[in-house]
């Protein structure tokens, strides 16, 4: 679902991003009101969870892959805002990084993966806990919740990909950036969705969140016993085991490279061009794209990625809560 | 009052205004210190070291990763390092974590304009590799100081065979450099204090605050070794029994041997 630069115009990805920007603005807001200061490096660990979610890929119907985003989960665990902010940033290290999701197209990847998901998301776990006011209704809202969630933002995005042919042409007919029209991306993104990574994104979901339940109740509520070592056991665990996202080895739908998606089968035929503006338009060298460290083992590159950028994130926050409360004093 | 009255020239209002000084480095000078002597001081109150694992491992752990850096060929074994240094100081505090990646990066920079002629003669690689290098083994080591007391490292420098005039000599250095510093901040203080206006003089005053230390800490020195050889001490340090070998330390062991594996695997020697 990481859209890539030159498949959306620039004018979407500058009306999407605008859209984003009261949402970011308002985000950090909240946080800073709800979120007490020295949970801030919870965010950290929320943001790591997404960036690992994200890196098992799991393979699709229809030769493409696709990934859980846990969205949802850090929505419930900390609530839609720090979701928002636990996202972004991990989308920020992804695609300024490791070139997974365009920069000019990073707003509308936050959109899909940081607004339209843990906020639809939470709006259903809200619902489905109202009417089932039980333990298992809990469950059942976190499950119903990120399923909901992901299949909507895939939708999003397939949305966002149909429109493209419709409004960008060039002379000859030919569309400019992704050529796909809704009747082809739709199904093609949102399909997949429900059958696999939806299932996959409720599994992950509903697992976490009753281990961490279980095992460190204080991370979800203040006073109660609280485990730090037991969240980075299982984040050092999800990033030793991020290369079973290797195993699938399709590329996702709508993230083909230029030189892969004149090949690209659609309907029985191949698409047989490339579009203009992928072949000219902006392209940005990320210091480690795909995941891949120069000379080093693809799997073990995968796992020092997963590692480092888990790591980063945890570190920014835990830096960005110290400012904050240096400043606080200070002030 | 004895019928004599204030002088004019002391009832007058004065308007002396002192040319601005430039003592932007003395500032500089004191806080740098009062920091330095102020984590020093803070480190010996610390009431238990972060990691219980036995010094000697540690400063084992941390030569084994040093060397191993420095052997390594490629960037696979560096990346590794790297990558491991960044999920240990995830964990933690973000103190500790400023200060390790202030000292990275100092370091990291050195490094980089030393090996900067390099990048003509003979490319990118080996300017990325010292580089990288440098600044891995400086984490490392900046790391092992932020998690661990100095008297902790001192102990463990006992266990291993290193000479007893080194541990006596860096015990020492460890125990004074927050006296001595506390010191030197004061003797700052005291010639910012005295000058008024621009004082041309200052630099050679420097001069003076350097002799003035160095002849306190000759005394001082004197002083606790004369002390410690009453006490019978004779230059010699008693090595202590080894004691039980404890959970942490048997993981530690195995993070050692993996290190050792992966060397063999990734340090692009065999």
């Amino acid at each position: 679902m990481h859209i890539p630069d030159n498949y959306l115009s620039p004018s979407t990805c500058a009306a999407m991003t605008a859209a984003m920007v009261p949402v970011w603005a308002l985000s950090a807001y909240k946080v800073r009101k709800e979120l007490s200061l020295s949970r801030v490096p919870l965010l950290g660990v929320a943001a790591a969870f997404t960036f690992l979610f994200m890196m098992f890929n799991l393979p699709l119907p229809g030769g493409t892959t696709g990934h859980a985003v846990g969205g949802v989960l850090v929505a419930v665990l900390l609530g839609p805002w720090s979701a928002c902010v636990a996202v972004t940033v991990s989308l920020l290290l992804q695609a300024a990084v490791f070139g997974d999701g365009g920069i000019l197209a990073f707003g509308v990847n936050c959109f899909n993966m940081a607004f339209v998901l843990p906020f639809s998301g939470y709006a259903i776990y809200k619902t489905v806990r109202s009417l089932i006011p039980s333990r298992a209704g809990e469950y059942a809202g976190i499950a119903i919740g990120s399923y909901l969630g992901l299949v909507l933002a895939s939708l999003f995005a397939a949305i966002e990909f149909g429109v493209q042919p419709l409004l960008f042409r060039d002379e000859g007919g030919l569309p400019l950036y992704c050529p796909y029209p809704l009747t082809v991306s739709i199904p093609a993104m949102v399909i997949p969705h429900l059958a696999v990574a939806g299932l996959a994104e409720a599994a992950f979901s509903v697992s976490v969140a009753a281990f961490i339940r279980k095992t460190s109740p204080g991370t979800i509520r203040s006073g109660a016993k609280e485990h730090p070592a037991i969240i980075y056991a299982l984040v050092s665990l999800l990033a030793l085991l991020s290369p079973l996202g290797l195993l699938a080895a399709g590329t996702a739908w709508g993230e083909w490279s230029a030189r892969e998606i004149s090949t690209v089968v659609t309907g029985g035929a191949p698409l047989g061009f490339v579009p203009s503006a992928m072949e000219h338009g902006f392209s940005f060298k990320a210091p480690v794209p795909d995941y891949a460290l120069p000379d080093v083992p693809e799997t073990l590159g995968y796992i020092l990625s997963a590692v480092a950028g888990a790591a980063v994130l945890v570190i920014a926050f835990k830096l960005l809560s110290y400012a904050l409360k240096r400043r606080m004093k200070t002030a | 009052m004895n019928g004599r009255e204030i002088p004019q020239w002391l009832s007058d209002a004065q308007r002396y205004e002192p040319r601005a000084d430039r003592d932007g480095f003395l500032d500089r000078t004191i806080l740098g210190l009062s920091a330095l002597c102020a984590r020093m001081a803070s480190s010996r109150e610390k009431p238990a070291d972060l990691v219980r694992v036995s010094p000697e491992i540690m400063i084992l752990s941390l030569l084994l990763v040093v060397l191993f850096i420095s052997l390594s060929r490629g960037f696979t074994f560096v990346s590794i390092v790297m990558a491991a240094e960044l999920a240990v100081l995830s964990s933690l505090d973000a103190e500790r974590i400023l200060r390790s990646l202030k000292t990275a990066a100092s370091a990291a920079a050195f490094a980089a304009c030393v090996m900067f002629p390099s990048l003509f003669l003979s490319g990118p690689a080996p300017f990325a590799a010292i580089t990288l290098k440098t600044c891995a083994s400086v984490t490392a080591l900046s790391i092992l100081s932020g998690v661990t007391r100095w008297d902790t490292l001192t102990e463990g420098m006992r266990i291993l065979p290193v000479p007893g005039i080194f541990i006596l000599v860096i015990d020492i250095t460890v125990r004074y450099i927050s006296l001595l510093g506390d010191l030197a901040v004061e003797m700052f203080r005291a010639l910012k204090l005295r000058s008024v206006g621009r004082n041309e003089d200052k630099r050679r005053s420097l001069a003076g605050i350097a002799g003035g230390v160095f002849i306190s800490s000759r005394g001082m020195a004197e002083d606790l070794y004369a002390a410690m050889a009453c006490r019978g001490f004779s230059g010699e340090y008693a090595l202590r029994r080894w004691r039980r070998i404890s959970l942490p330390d048997v993981f530690f062991i195995t993070a050692d041997a993996g290190l050792i594996a992966l060397f063999v695997i990734y340090g692009g020697i065999i």
